[in-house]
């Protein structure tokens, strides 16, 4: 079932990836902007500029983007479907969710095992928001996709 | 094949990526926070005024205790605790600065030492290859102060001929005055006269014996105890 999507997508345009990088590097650059220096492992001291110009978006919103980036990167690698869409989209939500719900102190206190971090509710709406937009390009490039051919 | 290939690996590095970079990152601080802190002097003299200073994530007025009792709430980014209220917390007198916001992160805590007697300054312990230790980084010191006394008390992860671990004597050169030596029979420590202002990068080295790192490849461990006292006032004619 993978494998045949997979090789469906192979015809598929770069676009989907190529939007979902710039979702990465646009999150890169609200952790650059907004965040005190350490918040982000791989940004040198030198590129962060702890602005808090985001305010209580500043919060939420890098996980909002990450959502939003790798489910349409993932799409870009799968076949055009709506399933595979829909997948993307899941697991992207899915992952987010678990590593914020891992924050969560009865997470803690049922597994022994702590994550580094605060559980933040805005987190939990803010992947799902991220991959409807995600899922709402990807609609939008399939129709342009349908219209071309 | 070869697409499908790559387009599996693309995959697999999707979705690595995701994950690291969910783990690469630190959860926001609490919108308002101190961005940094002076204390000067964090070590002080009897007599000294001790000057805060701070900058905060965003302005709000900040509470400031000493003690457990609180002083001074401000909305200005520094203040001057008087000398005799350290006094009356001393040796050491707990300062707590609480930024008085909802939101806020939770008070910064800092220790002032009053060395109205000798003490202890500085008990570092710390793994160098080069040998070299910064003395209370984060302190700033009264110019009254001086070093009197200086000891390495423990040394691990050094190889030196004779297969001991430290050499019979260490070489110390502090960052002003004459470098001194503290010899194995008088237990690596002893008293310096003249005492030596503080400062912050010294120098160790052995000597009396080639010392090598160990085969295991770990720094040097040394370990260090500084004392201090403070110079008297000069007095005017």
């Amino acid at each position: 079932m993978v494998r045949s999507a997979i090789m469906v997508a192979t015809a598929r345009p770069a676009g989907l990836f190529v939007l979902g990088l710039g979702a990465a590097a646009l999150g890169v650059a609200v952790y650059a902007l907004d965040r005190p220096v350490g918040s982000i492992a791989f940004l040198p001291a030198g590129l962060v500029f702890d602005s808090g110009i985001l305010g209580p978006f500043g919060g939420p919103l890098p996980t909002f983007i990450h959502a939003m980036a790798f489910s349409l990167m993932t799409a870009a690698l799968l076949a055009p479907t709506l399933y595979a869409r829909l997948a993307a989209c899941g697991v992207w939500v899915a992952a987010n969710w678990l590593f914020e719900a891992a924050q969560h102190p009865a997470f803690t206190e049922m597994t022994g095992i702590g994550m580094p971090g605060t559980f933040d509710p805005l987190d939990m709406v803010a992947a799902p928001l991220g991959a409807a937009l995600a899922f709402l390009f990807m609609q939008g490039v399939a129709a342009l996709e349908r219209i071309r051919t | 094949m070869t697409g499908l290939f790559f387009r599996r690996l693309a995959l697999g590095v999707v979705f690595a990526a995701g994950i690291a970079s969910i783990m690469s990152t630190s959860p926001p601080p609490p919108p308002f926070h101190f961005r940094d802190v002076s204390i000067n002097p964090a070590w002080r003299c009897p007599g000294a005024d001790v000057e805060i200073g701070w900058t905060l994530s965003r302005p709000a007025p900040v509470a400031i205790a000493v003690g457990g009792a609180e002083q001074v709430i401000t909305t200005a980014n520094r203040t001057t605790l008087p000398a005799e209220l350290l006094e009356h917390n001393a040796p050491v007198a707990e300062l707590a600065l609480r930024i008085d916001a909802e939101d806020a992160d939770v008070p910064n805590i800092y220790e002032i030492t009053t060395l109205g007697v000798e003490r202890t300054v500085e008990d570092l312990a710390f793994h160098e290859k080069n040998m070299t230790f910064r003395m209370n980084q984060g302190g700033l010191w009264d110019a009254r102060i001086r070093i009197t006394g200086f000891e390495v008390e423990q040394v691990r992860d050094l190889a030196c001929e004779g297969e001991a671990v430290s050499p019979p004597a260490w070489e110390i050169s502090p960052p002003f005055g004459a470098p001194f030596v503290l010899r194995a029979e008088q237990g690596y420590s002893d008293r310096l006269d003249p005492p030596l202002a503080p400062g912050s990068e010294w120098r160790i080295r052995p000597v009396g014996a080639k010392c090598r790192l160990p085969s295991s490849g770990l720094e040097p461990y040394l370990s260090i105890r500084l004392t201090a006292v403070c110079r008297q006032p000069d007095k005017s004619s």
